[in-house]
């Protein structure tokens, strides 16, 4: 999780925005210690997505653009008009609102509903740093 | 020689300062920097070369490419060497490549401050949009045709996904220096490169089966310049590993980093379905030039 943890630091973000999201990810590391596996997958999926919310959002604003409302909207915007004219593939816009948008909203809107096993969330969260990766990139 | 010891000390030295990821797991390239270090929006990437790439120059090249593209444009890349390595040769070889040079002797906070005088060499957009187009088409190639395959047989691929050599097995041999990769393993059509690892392989892990052939693809389709990627032509890997398959979880995990090295990992041990994968990507790239991306 460090490695993100430096991107966020290496960002242009402000410094109280970088310890904040930061502090995010500190959260999914410390979830990891959780015992009972469906409350650690869903800390980590809730904190990922907080920490990615708000690097997609923060940078956003930063490049100019209104506060996107959610991480659908945010991904239209980094493909619509980018971050400072880099802008975000179409294919991976709609990569990332399948593997990211759409599952994450299942677990986080639709009562009982869990990922099915350690492995599916785990690819969740890598999909989450690696577009929270991706999106730094292009700054 | 070194094995990261002098990155393992730097990063000791810098935690109370900087945020800090030693051997860091970033999650789009599988040839990751040493060490990673940032605040306040400036952001470092130190390498510090393997035995492997004090020999064969070329992979520790290919490592910088890559990170520079998994990474922002402000980063700034700094090449370690201890001492055991200055007598190599590779400081001369390889220090244009970098924003600056560090030895084991020079202090933290010169080498810091050393980086940041440097100005930043960014990659250009149109490669940075042309690798995330075809990241995004290779990971798509391999989730379409397998799931095309159980409808229909195909009609390419009657040669069991043999692909006819090309002139840009030519450029390969030119190109790739000795020990950089392995070449005797691959087809080659006129934009694709295809591994197909033989299923007695000797047993090893998808890394390090897949690592003998990593640097072909974005050796032939860079030309570096100081460190940075340049447009050179528009080239796509397929492998498949040999039969002892990792678990499907590991292969969706390397699939992405893969891709964007320019590889698509096919795990199929059907042949026709290595060749469809690797006709879509060839049509893809022979249709995408640089200047169209």
């Amino acid at each position: 999780m460090t490695a993100l943890q430096a991107l966020v630091a290496g960002s242009p973000l402000p410094p109280i925005e970088i310890g904040r999201i930061n502090g995010e990810f500190e959260e999914v590391f410390q979830a990891g210690r959780i015992r009972l596996s469906q409350r650690r997958l869903l800390l980590q999926v809730l904190h990922s997505s907080r920490a990615l919310d708000s690097t997609l959002a923060g940078l956003i604003v930063l490049s100019g653009a209104a506060a996107p409302k959610s991480l659908g909207s945010a991904l239209t915007v980094l493909k619509r008009t980018g971050l400072n004219g880099h802008r975000l593939a179409e294919t991976l816009r709609r990569q990332y609102q399948q593997d990211i948008v759409d599952r994450r909203n299942t677990y986080m809107h639709v009562a009982g509903a869990f990922p099915g096993t350690t492995a599916e969330i785990a690819q969740l969260l890598d999909d989450m740093q690696t577009c929270c990766a991706d999106v730094l990139a292009l700054w | 020689m070194s094995s990261q010891a002098l990155a393992a000390r730097l990063a000791d030295r810098y935690k109370t300062e900087y945020t800090v990821s030693l051997r860091p797991d970033l999650p789009n390239t599988l040839a990751p920097p040493d060490l990673m270090i940032a605040r306040a929006g400036r952001l470092i990437a130190f390498f510090e070369p393997t035995r492997l790439e004090v020999r064969h120059t070329q992979r520790l090249l290919v490592r910088l490419v890559l990170s520079r593209l998994a990474l922002p444009d402000n980063v700034r890349c700094v090449l370690l060497i201890d001492e055991s390595t200055l007598s190599s040769g590779v400081e001369l070889e390889m220090r244009h490549h970098f924003h600056s040079v560090a030895t084991s002797r020079a202090a933290p906070r010169s080498i810091v401050n050393e980086a940041f005088q440097t100005p930043v060499r960014e990659v250009p957009r149109t490669v940075r949009r042309h690798v995330q187009l075809q990241a995004a088409l290779m990971l798509d190639a391999v989730r379409s045709v397998r799931a095309d395959s159980a409808k229909s047989d195909l009609a390419a691929g009657k040669d069991g996904g043999k692909v006819a050599s090309s002139s840009l097995a030519l450029v390969a041999q030119q190109q790739l220096s000795k020990g950089t990769a392995t070449l005797s393993d691959v087809d080659f059509g006129d934009h694709t490169v295809v591994v197909k690892r033989p299923t007695d392989s000797p047993r090893a892990s998808l890394r390090q089966e897949f690592q003998r052939y990593v640097s072909i693809v974005p050796l032939l389709t860079f030309s570096i310049d100081n460190g940075v990627p340049y447009p050179a032509r528009a080239v796509a890997g397929v492998f498949r590993p040999s039969s002892q398959l990792t678990p499907s979880i590991t292969v969706q995990r390397f699939a992405r980093p893969a891709a964007m090295a320019g590889w698509s990992i096919v795990t199929s041990q059907d042949d026709q379905v290595l060749a469809r994968v690797a006709e879509r990507l060839e049509t893809w790239a022979r249709n995408h030039p640089y200047e169209r991306a």
